[in-house]
């Protein structure tokens, strides 16, 4: 409950936000972590034996809320709530991993149960810097132009240049790209799920797979969410007068708070070694077991299983990153005829742009809203004054849009509607809907394969 | 009796008692030498009773179909244009210069809507009512209170050494959070005429769409005063460049009624087969851009390259890719030889055999089909509520075709069908033109077969002072509407000719809705709407 | 000399990929019966790019005029993971098929990133559009390549390889699932046709284009090179996993060059077919993608249930 897990995470997004920023940023960077720290007591410590079922509903309800979270964090434009949401979807990861190193340490392989233990820590550390800083970020915005409704801010990386270094930093790092933190537990995470080969079930052998592309597409609306949050906060034009105004915050404390927390991240993706090093003593302490064989060049490589089976060299990848970009850019800026000029931007020969020209947040996550319309409950109202012959002549266009979240009328409606709803959703089964068929032969497929087994 | 003298007998009150059927000669002052427009019956009515006309006949079930004004002294004349069962009508009315209003039809017909806007642009006629009283043609090239069209406004203008940008208009707004704007255009980054489009959006879905068009407004109207005949029909050939057979015959036709010149027959089969070669020539090109539009680049090419094989015969039998200056007032300027005619007997037997190969292979295809149907839907009901004509009428049920239901030489001697198709979306657009080509493959057999012999112009009678016409032709996007004046010394005192996209493009802000943002090219290029012939 | 070959194999990795789409555009040509550009052009386009002078919005930030290096270098550190012409480099082994991806979506981020930052209306939605399709292929995408790193129980490429070399030529059912799967999803993230079609000048229909319509000169230069860059290492990704033949397992000079005549072939024949797909279909509707997709990921999914039903020998 505490953890924030969907469908009960509903407190999470409303608390959060209310906050000041340094507290939000501790509720989420720290307070999580205590549910997820007792869970762990519970389920590795005190319980003797720990049951595989157990592994599997953390896995689908890790799943849910990962997938959730971040799709109900693309939909919101309030920064701080956005963040909240996203809070919900790590933890949600968290879970997953969690279940799977339940699984494993049930069936017998207590070194894979260590990965999957050291990938969900990991994830865990990783959240707590990268989340502490966005949301730290958001205080600076807040603070910088009392906003914190991303369709009223943009163009803030000129005005406030450090803060948009540290916050870019935090996207990139919870968009689990390479190079960063994120990245690392998430790979992690990846490596766990492709162990499933050694399990003897076939539902968990064609479940973990499942959830593992879950877990990619979790990573990848993650990316498109943070590329909203980061393009429209920080580039294009300000929208509103107080994004305008901004300027870079004078306190010394905040910044080097938020860089220090901003290298962490950078240095954390490229020496992950250190910090694998200290969670091995955790998992040796609880599960008796650490990595395999942990590496072979212990800062340099990261090989979780063998180095046959996966590795990664995050400094490798960071000098040949560092070589192939100097160099062209080398290459590329010799000639000093060839500087850049600057021009006014395109505008298809109209003249004037304004910033209402430009994306705004639900338009740009309302290709996801289509295409993922079930995950919430969408009111979308257009009304347009109409004059003239025939009520042909458009006068203005009134847009309204509320999105809500399955989870509150779920929650609060008494019992009895949730049985006509029921009754409802059974006639809904036929939805004409070939993906929905799809899903319903899977796991129909997925039920018969475990009474076989 | 045709309707007009029912709605006649009907409404014979309102005939303006001082002026009944006054030529427009005496609002000028000069001697009425008067010759009414042989196949259209002109009404003048008093101004107050202008828009009650329209209110009665929006009631008749009567399509508007133009509007246009000019200057006659101290006073404005205004024209509106009412069509039903293929028979028009012209409604006239007179204003006072020095107070120029008059209550608007836009409030009964939408159509009306730009037309009144442009007069009201051109001319400082304020129309009374008017919905929507933004500039339209006017942008930033002539001060406030400058009127073109005006007699006092000089023919060269007075140019700005760079026009401004129209940066201002105010457009329609979409309120509520997270609306954004799209402009595009009025330079586009493929080779297409200019214009701007204005998307009132959230993400891909349109909530509303506005045009904003009158970028290469050239002047037409005021530089056709003073022509002579050939010069105007020259004119009128430039008007659109892919409608130059269609605007150069319905001028041509107006001019000939004025003169009471009677043009040859053959010269009006050889006008026949002029203007279906040039349907066809641009129905292949429309049908392989609307396939490129999606991606399918195939077809494209391949109905390039039938419009191309099409065109250079086009060279060498009329001497012009284009048709261009081929009619001219009179008559034609060249004749078709016989060895002319197996020729172009031979390209419509190879054109329907390659086109029905090609037509296979579209048909066969889902991808395309599923790109086509259903979208960019044009109800049959807000087809006729705009008057909506051409392609994009007859695919949205519309079954009105000048050539049958006001028909003119040489089709009232053949026999054809119209296409007509109901489903209203992209595919019906394509396949009526798909239609539209087969049908004219055969008008033009037909004219090749009962092509007269004889001569292909006949002499030019000076037309008298205040002579009028009213060219309607069909020309290859619908009915093409020319009205000509004449002045003193064989010159043009009024020109105006209504191409078929002044009432074709309002339907594209309809026809848009309902729509995503991407599919919005392939719906314009399915409307394929003439920004020159619009804009004027 | 392991690390001069993998630098060698990268460059020409590099040097390589407008030759695929100069090849490409030619059979495309050929197929719609026009006359066809040399196979040199793109390599003249990069290097008229490369000489002109860059003009940057007024609006733009550094990151609009670093994005493109970021893009390619991301783009080259992808290539430099998938073995080109010989397996069992040691770049592929600083970095496995899912780090791969990763760099994909670096590129991706700065991509979208730069369309938003000039602030226009195109730019926003050439990124909206390309988020949200690479969120729906990265899943099938991983999805397909699970497949294959399950039967090989490996994520690096170059053991994978070896792994199906030693095997040797046998039908599995779950190859051919997740091979076309990776085909559907490399034409989607590589913006081809029927996803995106990559020569319209429809501002209103781009995906990839209208991200970088504000890019010009040697900006513009690297990003299309990058986006070369990406198409042909799908095709050497979907090539050499699942025909894996003619590539080098030792570094002599001869089954160097063997290697890379086997992959010079396999792109060509990969190309045509490419080709000819994009001359048979229609662009399909933006919200038809999903399916497109979905039925990518469904096909990635049954390759892995006949993985783990037919295959797996327990």
């Amino acid at each position: 409950m505490k953890a924030g897990i969907v469908p009960i995470h509903v407190w999470l997004p409303e608390a959060h936000p209310v906050a000041p920023s340094h507290i939000s940023a501790l509720m989420s960077g720290v307070m999580l972590k205590v549910a997820l720290y007792g869970l762990i007591r519970f389920c590795f410590d005190l319980i003797d034996k720990v049951q595989w079922e157990w592994g599997v509903v953390l896995l689908i309800i890790g799943t849910v809320s990962a997938l959730g979270g971040i799709l109900y964090a693309m939909m919101q434009p309030n920064l701080k709530r956005l963040l909240a949401y996203s809070s919900v979807e790590n933890i949600g990861i968290i879970f997953m991993v969690l279940g799977l190193a339940m699984i494993f340490l049930d069936n017998g392989h207590p070194d894979l149960a260590a990965l999957g233990f050291l990938a969900a820590l990991f994830h865990a550390f990783n959240h707590a810097l990268f989340k502490n800083l966005l949301f730290l970020g958001a205080g600076m915005i807040q603070q910088q132009t009392h906003e914190l409704n991303i369709d009223m801010l943009g163009g803030l990386i000129k005005k406030m240049p450090q803060t948009s270094m540290v916050f870019l930093v935090g996207c990139m790092s919870i968009s689990s790209l390479p190079l960063f933190n994120g990245f690392v537990s998430e790979w992690l995470a990846f490596q766990t799920a492709l162990q499933v080969d050694v399990l003897d079930n076939g539902v968990l052998r064609s479940l973990i797979p499942v959830s593992a592309a879950a877990l990619a597409l979790t990573a990848a609306l993650a990316a498109a969410c943070f590329v909203k949050v980061f393009g429209l906060t920080f580039l294009g034009v300000p929208r509103s007068r107080h994004s305008e105004k901004a300027h870079e915050v004078k306190d010394k404390g905040m910044l080097a708070a938020t860089t220090l927390l901003a290298s962490l991240c950078f240095l954390v993706g490229i020496f992950p070694s250190v910090i694998i090093s200290l969670i091995n003593r955790v998992s040796s302490q609880l599960l008796a077991h650490t990595l395999p064989n942990e590496s072979v060049l212990s800062w340099l490589w990261i090989a979780p299983v063998s180095h046959e089976q996966a590795s990664y060299s995050p400094p490798l990848v960071l000098s040949g990153a560092l070589i192939a970009g100097c160099v062209c850019y080398w290459y590329l800026r010799r000639d000093p005829a060839k500087a850049i000029r600057i021009a006014p931007t395109w505008d298809c020969g109209f003249g004037g742009l304004t910033p209402r020209m430009q994306y705004t947040s639900s338009a740009f996550t309302m290709p996801i809203r289509r295409i993922f319309a079930k995950a919430w409950i969408i009111d979308e109202q257009v009304n347009k004054d109409m004059q003239g012959a025939m009520n042909q002549d458009v006068a203005a266009v009134h847009y309204a849009l509320h999105i809500q979240d399955h989870s509150w009328p779920w929650l609060y409606q008494p019992l009895e509607r949730e049985v006509n709803n029921l009754a409802k959703q059974v006639g809904r089964i036929q939805t004409g809907n070939i993906r929905t068929y799809l899903g319903y032969s899977f796991v129909t497929l997925l039920l018969l394969l475990w009474v076989i087994s | 009796m045709n309707w007009t003298t029912i709605f006649l007998t009907q409404h014979v009150g309102w005939i303006d008692p001082e002026m009944p059927d006054k030529p427009i000669g005496d609002y000028i002052g000069g001697v009425a030498h008067h010759s009414p427009l042989n196949n259209v019956a002109v009404w003048q009515i008093e101004d107050k009773h202008w828009q009650q006309f329209a209110i009665t006949a929006v009631a008749e079930n009567l399509r508007w179909v133009a509007g246009w004004a000019e200057q006659a002294n101290e006073q404005f004349i205004v024209n509106a244009s009412f069509e039903k069962n293929g028979v028009y009508m012209v409604l006239r009315t007179a204003i006072n210069a020095s107070k120029p209003e008059l209550p608007s039809q836009a409030t009964v017909y939408p159509a009306a809507n730009r037309s009144e806007r442009h007069t009201q642009d051109m001319f400082g006629i304020h129309f009374i009512g008017h919905p929507d009283n933004r500039r339209w043609t006017r942008h930033q090239a002539w001060d406030k209170h400058q009127y073109p069209l005006r007699k006092d406004f000089p023919v060269q203008g007075e140019p700005a050494e760079i026009t401004p940008p129209d940066m201002h208009y105010d457009f329609v707004k979409g309120y509520g959070a997270g609306v954004y704007e799209i402009p595009v255009g009025p330079v586009h980054a493929g080779i297409i005429e200019p214009g701007h489009f204005r998307f009132q959006a959230v993400g891909e879905l349109i909530l509303n769409l506005e045009e904003r068009l009158g970028y290469v407004h050239k002047g037409i109207e005021k530089i056709a005063e003073g022509r002579t005949p050939e010069s105007l029909a020259r004119l009128a050939g430039r008007i659109s460049g892919d409608t130059t057979v269609g605007h150069c015959w319905a001028a041509c036709m107006a001019m000939e009624q004025a003169a009471g010149v009677e043009i040859p027959s053959r010269a009006a089969f050889i006008r026949g087969i002029l203007a279906e070669r040039e349907r066809i020539a641009n129905h292949l090109g429309d049908m392989g851009a609307i396939c490129n539009d999606v991606a399918f680049t195939f077809a494209q090419m391949q109905f390039t390259r039938l419009r191309e094989l099409w065109l250079r015969t086009h060279a060498s039998v009329f001497g012009h890719r284009l048709l261009m200056d081929v009619i001219i007032p009179t008559g034609v300027s060249r004749d078709v030889s016989e060895q002319s005619c197996e020729l172009l007997k031979k390209d419509s037997v190879m054109l329907r055999k390659e086109l029905a190969d090609i037509m296979t292979a579209i048909d066969l295809n889902s991808s395309l089909e599923d790109r086509l149907y259903t979208a960019g839907y044009l109800s049959p009901d807000i087809a006729a509520a705009f008057g909506t004509v051409g392609y994009v009428g007859r695919a949205s049920g519309q079954n009105f075709d000048v050539r049958r239901d006001a028909t003119y030489p040489p089709y009232d001697q053949v026999t054809f069908k119209v296409a007509l198709e109901d489903q209203g979306d992209i595919a019906s657009r394509f396949w009526v033109r798909h239609k539209e080509i087969n049908a004219s493959l055969k008008l033009i057999e037909q004219f090749i077969q009962l092509l007269p012999e004889g001569e292909i112009s006949t002499p030019w009678t000076t037309p008298t002072i205040d002579s009028e016409g009213l060219g309607i032709v069909d020309g290859f996007r619908g009915e093409i509407i020319s009205y000509v004046r004449f002045d003193t010394d064989n010159k043009i005192a009024r020109f105006y000719p209504r191409d078929p996209s002044i009432v074709n493009w309002p339907v594209l802000e309809k026809l848009v809705l309902n729509n995503i943002v991407p599919d919005f090219p392939v719906c314009n290029k399915s409307l394929n709407g003439s920004y020159s012939g619009n804009d004027l | 000399m392991n690390w001069l070959i993998a630098i060698l194999q990268t460059t020409l990795f590099v040097a390589l990929a407008p030759l695929l789409a100069g090849w490409l555009k030619r059979c495309k040509c050929y197929l719609q019966n026009r006359k066809a550009p040399s196979v040199l052009q793109p390599y003249r386009d990069l290097l008229k790019l490369t000489n002109k002078q860059p003009v940057v919005s007024e609006q733009a930030s550094w990151l609009f005029i670093k994005a493109p290096y970021i893009i390619f270098s991301a783009t080259i550190l992808a290539a430099s993971v998938v073995p080109l012409i010989a397996v069992d480099l040691p770049t592929s082994a600083s970095a496995d098929v899912i780090v791969m991806v990763g760099f994909f979506a670096f590129a991706r981020f700065f991509l979208a990133l730069a369309g938003l930052d000039v602030g226009t209306a195109f730019g926003g939605m050439g990124s909206s559009r390309e988020m949200t399709i690479s969120s729906l292929a990265e899943p099938a995408m991983l999805m397909a390549v699970f497949t294959i790193t399950m039967t090989a129980s490996t994520t690096n490429l170059s053991w994978a390889i070896s792994h199906v070399l030693e095997q040797g030529l046998v039908l599995r059912p779950s190859f051919v699932f997740a091979l076309f799967a990776l085909i559907l999803v490399a034409v989607a993230e590589t913006g081809r046709i029927p996803v995106d079609n990559p020569t319209t000048h429809l501002e209103l229909t781009m995906i990839h284009e209208a991200m970088i319509l504000e890019y010009s000169g040697r900006h513009l230069a690297l990003i299309e090179w990058a986006s070369q860059l990406k198409l042909m290492l799908y095709g050497v990704l979907i090539a050499n996993i699942f025909l894996p033949w003619g590539i080098a397992q030792s570094f002599t000079p001869q089954a160097l060059g063997y290697g890379l005549l086997a992959i010079i072939g396999k792109l060509a024949v990969l190309a045509i077919i490419l080709a000819i797909a994009e001359t048979l279909v229609a662009k399909m509707r933006l919200f038809r993608v999903q399916e497109y997709l979905g039925f990518a990921y469904l096909l990635g999914l049954l390759g892995m249930l006949s993985h783990i039903i037919l295959e797996a020998s327990r």
